[in-house]
């Protein structure tokens, strides 16, 4: 009797998963599982222009061969985009992490500090860089990939100049700044995502441990940093597929070059490859990083 | 209450805050950089932007570029009030859409049991993975065989349903105590109620963030490919796309671009300013009492 009113309790409880559900599978089985599919056809076909548009002709496994016997480049890449990513992540977690952290304490002008430390997120994404770099650089060229260059640019050490700046002192600093610029301008997302989860640490853990003496330091360990990990696997992820997608990425610009060369059917190809590539990455790192993280609903 | 509000100060010395402020100061100001100097490009007579070596701030400021505006904008074929109700509209559907939907769909995927649940969940993750370049064509296909091709469903419909949001809420979710929904679940809360009445509320910082990036992301969509291909009528474009299109005139508007990229930016920034005291103020209601 229990038992058959509790399965009904379940039943209902994943119909209703289904309904909510329902509209977002929708949307996500027509524009990304049917486009995906239909990449994954491409890429063991030829495709030709034809009357009616694009035309498939299967040609099997030649495009994949292609890849595996002739395309010396992409394993080259794919390790330096590996060497690439995985140091920059690690950099920019601890970054970001920091500045969340400093963010949330109470602090004169602190909304106004939040706001700045999103600005490259709202910059960065839009027209508004390659106007800045049509100004700033001086060259023309439209693309994420010139953005952290802004501060590497000749021209800005000179506008500092303008101002009065020794040069001596101008290139160390320069040279320091390009490298922490380049961590900053990608941590926006992530340290409002840092700071959105810090908001959600209830009050009442600091205060049993500030009765129980604990220091700042033991509080971070002991209260901060596990009730954070969940967010830390989650900005992780983020930040690892947020490198391995940039148009600053080396396979990346590669798939691009194809598509914009017609070979519309390798560019799918490759694309697929470095997909299961980026895939086994990204599944290793959560895989290690569940089994540390600390869920408070388990 | 006298302890909550001794915590909230996070025990640190005088010296520490010194050093932070001064650490938060210095870094906001590389943060700023770019946006003083699109400023001040802003205020630059043509002949001073391509002076070398260039002028950090501009020797004689006039307001010559804004005025140049509002004469480019009595020019255009179709009125600006229609460009204002486009980017209203497309901006409040995808943002309200986007965060309903995937905060709907996050719930069950987070906190329900049901077969097919961990395989929903890693097409999410999967579609996230996916390199946008390679699905254009496919989507377009897709796109024009539902025949929304130049309608505004080809801003809206792609962007609602952006697997970020989900993936990103659905995270949140897991993190609220079991103890509550289930409370909840034996006082005979139905799980839409517990949905919008515990579910929502308790990650309320999470679906403001997730609120911020799709708008961000919606607003700045138009440059791209999305007003090239698939949307080609002039009369459904947002202002972003037209403000593109200014900058794009080379240059001679390169200082009107400047006050275009100022125009641009506002939004978003707004948006951020407002959203960010909210999520301040939830800090405190968050949580169990246990």
């Amino acid at each position: 009797m229990r038992k058959s009113a509790f399965r009904s309790l379940e039943k209902q409880r994943s119909r209703w998963g289904w309904i909510f559900l329902a509209p977002w599978l929708l949307g996500i089985a027509v524009f990304f599982l049917w486009p995906m599919i239909q990449t994954g056809i491409y890429s063991f076909s030829k495709l030709v222009v034809g009357a009616d548009g694009f035309e498939a002709n299967p040609v099997g496994f030649e495009n994949y061969l292609h890849f595996f016997t002739k395309d010396s480049y992409f394993l080259n890449n794919l390790v330096t985009s590996l060497l690439e990513t995985i140091p920059s992540t690690l950099l920019i977690i601890t970054f970001s992490t920091m500045i969340a952290l400093v963010l949330r304490a109470e602090f004169p002008m602190r909304g106004l500090a939040r706001a700045v430390f999103f600005l490259p997120v709202i910059i960065a994404s839009g027209p508004v860089i390659s106007i800045l770099e049509n100004q700033v650089m001086m060259n023309g060229s439209v693309g994420a990939e010139t953005t952290t260059y802004l501060f590497q640019a000749p021209d800005l050490t000179l506008v500092f100049a303008d101002l009065g700046v020794p040069e001596k002192i101008l290139e160390s600093i320069t040279s320091i700044i390009n490298e922490i610029f380049d961590l900053m301008w990608k941590s926006g997302v992530q340290i409002l995502l840092m700071l959105a989860a810090l908001n959600t640490i209830p009050g009442s853990f600091y205060e049993v441990a500030m009765m129980e003496g604990a220091t700042a330091w033991e509080k971070f360990w002991k209260i901060t940093l596990p009730t954070l990990s969940p967010t830390l696997v989650v900005v992780i992820i983020y930040t690892l597929i947020d490198g391995f997608t940039d148009y600053d990425n080396l396979i990346i610009q590669t798939i691009n070059s194809y598509y914009t060369d017609n070979n519309y059917a390798y560019s799918a190809t490759v694309g697929m490859i470095y997909c299961i590539c980026v895939l086994a990455v990204v599944g290793l790192v959560s895989w290690i990083m569940s089994r540390v993280a600390f869920y408070s609903s388990e | 209450m006298k302890l909550r509000v001794r915590t909230r100060k996070l025990n640190r010395s005088l010296g520490g805050n010194i050093v932070i402020f001064i650490l938060i100061a210095l870094m906001s100001v590389f943060m700023l950089l770019p946006m003083v100097y699109t400023v001040s490009t802003a205020f630059k007579p043509i002949s001073e932007i391509y002076v070398f070596p260039p002028h950090f701030f501009p020797h004689s400021p006039t307001l010559e570029n804004f005025l140049q505006i509002s004469l480019l904008f009595e020019g255009f074929w179709i009125p600006m009030s229609r460009y204002v109700f486009n980017t209203v509209f497309i901006c409040t559907v995808v943002t309200l859409g986007h965060l309903l939907l995937s905060s709907l769909a996050a719930y069950p995927l987070a906190r329900l049991n049901f077969t097919g649940r961990n395989f929903i969940s890693s097409v999410v993750r999967l579609s996230l993975l996916f390199t946008t370049a390679l699905m254009l064509i496919p989507q377009y296909i897709v796109m024009s065989k539902l025949q929304i091709i130049n309608t505004y469903w080809a801003f809206i419909l792609p962007q609602v349903q952006a697997a970020l949001g989900l993936y990103l809420l659905q995270n949140f979710m897991l993190q609220i105590p079991e103890a509550m929904l289930e409370a909840a679940r034996v006082d005979g809360a139905k799980e839409h109620q517990i949905y919008f009445n515990i579910v929502m509320p308790n990650i309320k910082p999470a679906w403001l963030t997730v609120m911020i990036f799709a708008f961000q992301t919606i607003w700045n969509s138009s440059g791209a490919t999305i007003s090239t291909t698939l949307v080609y009528d002039e009369k459904i474009k947002m202002i972003s796309s037209l403000l593109s299109q200014v900058v794009a005139g080379g240059t001679a508007r390169s200082g009107v671009g400047s006050v275009m990229g100022l125009i641009l930016m506002t939004p978003p920034l707004i948006l951020f300013i407002c959203c960010q005291n909210q999520v301040i103020e939830t800090m405190s209601t968050s949580g169990m009492k246990d």
